[in-house]
C-alpha cells in the first residue's frame, strides 16, 4: 500500500526536480556544441535557448524549494516519474524547433521513444536533418539508457536521497556497496564499450568509403543507440541503409552485451569470468533467444522460402535479436516486415515482451523474472510430489547464490502480469483506432517493452490518440510501473489531501 | 611498485573480462545459426 501525501511532500519533490531539470539543461551544451562546430546556426540557437529554458526553470523551483532534505521513499519515486516526462517536453522542444515534427506532440513522441529507449520514430525528412539535431535523438537514447536520474546521480545529486532516486528508476541491483559507485561504474561499462564500438563501426564505415567525419558521427550514434537498446539510426532505412554484413554482426554484438545485467559486466571484469557460464539469468536468456528463434524459424519454414541461408539467417536472426534485446533495429524495410509468416512474428513478439536482463538497458518483462517463477513453479510442483515434512529449497546462481522465497515468487508474477495487462490494453487501443489486431499488438508490445520494431502503424499519420498511447505505455514500460503509480498517488493526494 | 603490480592486475583482469564478453554473443550466434541451419535444411526435406 503507497501511503498518502502531504503538502509538506511537495517541496523536496520539486527541489529535486529543479536538480533534474538544470542536469538535463547542462546536457542540451552538447548538440549546441555539435550545431556550432558544424556551422548550424539555428539549430545551435534552438539549443542554447532550451538550454537558457531549462537553467530558468531549474533554478526557480531550487529558490522556490530551496530546502534541501533527504528524499523518503515516496517522494524519490515520484521525483523519477515526474522527471522523465518534464525531461520528455524539454528534450522535445529543439525537436519540434527543427520543421521536421508535424506537431510538438509528434517530437514529445520522439523524446519519450528515445528517452526510453524505445526507438519507435515519428520523424519526416530525417536525411536532411542536421547534425546537432540528429546527435540530440541518439544522445536521449544514452541518456535515458543509463537513466536520466543515474546521469543526476553522478552528477548532481549528493546525500542520502540517492538510493531512493535510483531504486525508482528500475534497477533493482546495487552492483557495488555505494550506489554513487554504482553509477559511476554503470558509466565506466558504457564508455569502455562506447570507445571500442565507435571505434569498430568507424573502420567499417570507413571501409566503405563513408568520409571520415561522417563515419565517426554515424558510429558515435549507431552505438548509442545500439547500446543502449534504442534503436533509432541516423538514416530513415535504419540499419538497411548499410546493406553491410559486418555492421549487422557488430551491432547485435554490442546490443546483445547492452542487455546483460550490469552486475555480471562487474563480476566479469574484476577476475571472475566463469560468471558467464554460471549465471542463471545469461544461461535463460540464451535459452530464450535459441527458443523463440526456433519458433521464428518455423514460421518461416512452414510458409516461406528464402533463396539461400545466409539471407534467411540475417534477416530472421537479426530481427530477432533487435526483438529480444529490445533495441529495434532493422535490416530490412518495415513493409517487408509485414509480409512475415503470422508464427515467425508471434516469434518476434514473444521475444519483445520477454525482454532483456534485469538491471540492463533493455526493457519488457525480464528474463530474470521469468526464471523467478520458472523456479516457484518447480517448487511448488516439488512440495506437491514430496512427503509432508519435507523442506524444499530451491536455488540459482545470479551474481551469487540465490535461494528462491515466496515474495521473490510473488513480486516476479506481479511484474509480469502488469506487463502482460499493459501489452494486451495497448493492443486492444490499437485495435479500437481500426487497425488489425496482430499488427496493434505488435506495436503495443514493442512500445510497452521500449523495442521500437514497427509492423507500419507508428508514422507522423497515426492518430494522437494512439501516439499519446504509446507515449504513455514507453514511460510506464521503462520505468516499471511501480514509480508511475506512486505518483499518480502522489497527484490524487494534492487534489484531496489527508 | 607493489601499487604498479596491483593496477597491472586489474588491467589485466578488466581485458580478459572484456574479451570474454565480446566472444560470448559470438558463440550465441553461432548457436542461433547452427538452429537456422537445421530448419533451412528441413525446407529440402520437404521438397
Amino acid at each position: 500500500m503507497i501511503p498518502y501525501f502531504s503538502r509538506e511532500d511537495i517541496g523536496p519533490i520539486l527541489h529535486y526536480l529543479g536538480k533534474v531539470v538544470k542536469g538535463l539543461g547542462v546536457l542540451m551544451l552538447v548538440p549546441f556544441f555539435i550545431g556550432v562546430l558544424n556551422k548550424e546556426w539555428a539549430p545551435a540557437i534552438d539549443f542554447l535557448f532550451t538550454f537558457l529554458l531549462s537553467l530558468a526553470i531549474g533554478s526557480v523551483l531550487l529558490l522556490v524549494f530551496e530546502e534541501e532534505k533527504d528524499l523518503n521513499w515516496r517522494q524519490g519515486m515520484s521525483v523519477v516519474a515526474l522527471s522523465w516526462v518534464v525531461a520528455m517536453f524539454l528534450g522535445a522542444i529543439p525537436l519540434c524547433l527543427s520543421g521536421h515534427y508535424l506537431s510538438f506532440l509528434d517530437a514529445s513522441f520522439e523524446a519519450m521513444s528515445a528517452f526510453a529507449t524505445t526507438g519507435l520514430t515519428v520523424v519526416r525528412d530525417l536525411e536532411h536533418m542536421s547534425y546537432a539535431c540528429n546527435f540530440w535523438r541518439h544522445f536521449m537514447c544514452f541518456i535515458g539508457g543509463q537513466g536520466i536520474i543515474l546521469v543526476a546521480l553522478t552528477f548532481f545529486v549528493r546525500g542520502g536521497s540517492v538510493f531512493k532516486v535510483y531504486m525508482g528508476e528500475a534497477r533493482e541491483e546495487k552492483i557495488m556497496p555505494n550506489i554513487i559507485q554504482t553509477a559511476r561504474f554503470i558509466w565506466f561499462v558504457s564508455l569502455t564499450y562506447l570507445v571500442i564500438g565507435t571505434a569498430l563501426f568507424f573502420g567499417i564505415n570507413v571501409g566503405q568509403n563513408i568520409s571520415s567525419g561522417r563515419a565517426l558521427f554515424h558510429a558515435i550514434c549507431l552505438f548509442m543507440a545500439g547500446w543502449d537498446t534504442a534503436g533509432f539510426s541516423v538514416q530513415s532505412q535504419n540499419i538497411a541503409y548499410y546493406h553491410n554484413p559486418l555492421i549487422d554482426l557488430v551491432t547485435a554484438m554490442f546490443v546483445l552485451l547492452g542487455a546483460v545485467n550490469f552486475g555480471v559486466h562487474y563480476v566479469v571484469w574484476t577476475g571472475k569470468p566463469r560468471e558467464l557460464l554460471k549465471n542463471y539469468e545469461l544461461k535463460l536468456y540464451m535459452t530464450s533467444i535459441l527458443a523463440t528463434f526456433f519458433i521464428v524459424c518455423a514460421g518461416f519454414v512452414m510458409y516461406f522460402k528464402f533463396p539461400d541461408f545466409i539471407s534467411f539467417f540475417r534477416e530472421s536472426f537479426y530481427q530477432l535479436i533487435s526483438a529480444h534485446t529490445g533495441v529495434g533495429y532493422s535490416n530490412i524495410a518495415v513493409q517487408n516486415f509485414a509480409c512475415w509468416p503470422t508464427l515467425a512474428i508471434l516469434g518476434i513478439i514473444i521475444a519483445m515482451g520477454l525482454g532483456g536482463s534485469s538491471t540492463s538497458t533493455a526493457g519488457g518483462i525480464k528474463i530474470l523474472r521469468i526464471g523467478i517463477l520458472l523456479k516457484g513453479i518447480k517448487k511448488e510442483l516439488k512440495i506437491l510430489t514430496s512427503p509432508e515434512a519435507t523442506v524444499v529449497v530451491e536455488r540459482f546462481h545470479h551474481i551469487r547464490d540465490i535461494t528462491v522465497e515466496d515474495n521473490h515468487v510473488k513480486m516476479a508474477a506481479i511484474m509480469i502480469l502488469l506487463y502482460i495487462a499493459l501489452y494486451i490494453a495497448g493492443g486492444i487501443i490499437g485495435v479500437s483506432f481500426g487497425y488489425p489486431f496482430l499488427s496493434a499488438l505488435f506495436e503495443s508490445v514493442s512500445a510497452s517493452a521500449n523495442v521500437g520494431l514497427s509492423m507500419g502503424i507508428t508514422s507522423p499519420f497515426m492518430p494522437s490518440g494512439l501516439k499519446i498511447t504509446y507515449i504513455i505505455q514507453m514511460w510506464i514500460g521503462r520505468l516499471e510501473f511501480l514509480s508511475v503509480f506512486v505518483l499518480i498517488r502522489f497527484l490524487l493526494s494534492l487534489k484531496s489531501p489527508e | 611498485m607493489d601499487k604498479i603490480i596491483k593496477y597491472v592486475r586489474v588491467i589485466d583482469r578488466w581485458v580478459i573480462g572484456v574479451v570474454l564478453e565480446l566472444i560470448y554473443p559470438l558463440i550465441t550466434f553461432t548457436a542461433a545459426a547452427l538452429v537456422c541451419y537445421l530448419m533451412y535444411l528441413t525446407t529440402f526435406i520437404k521438397k
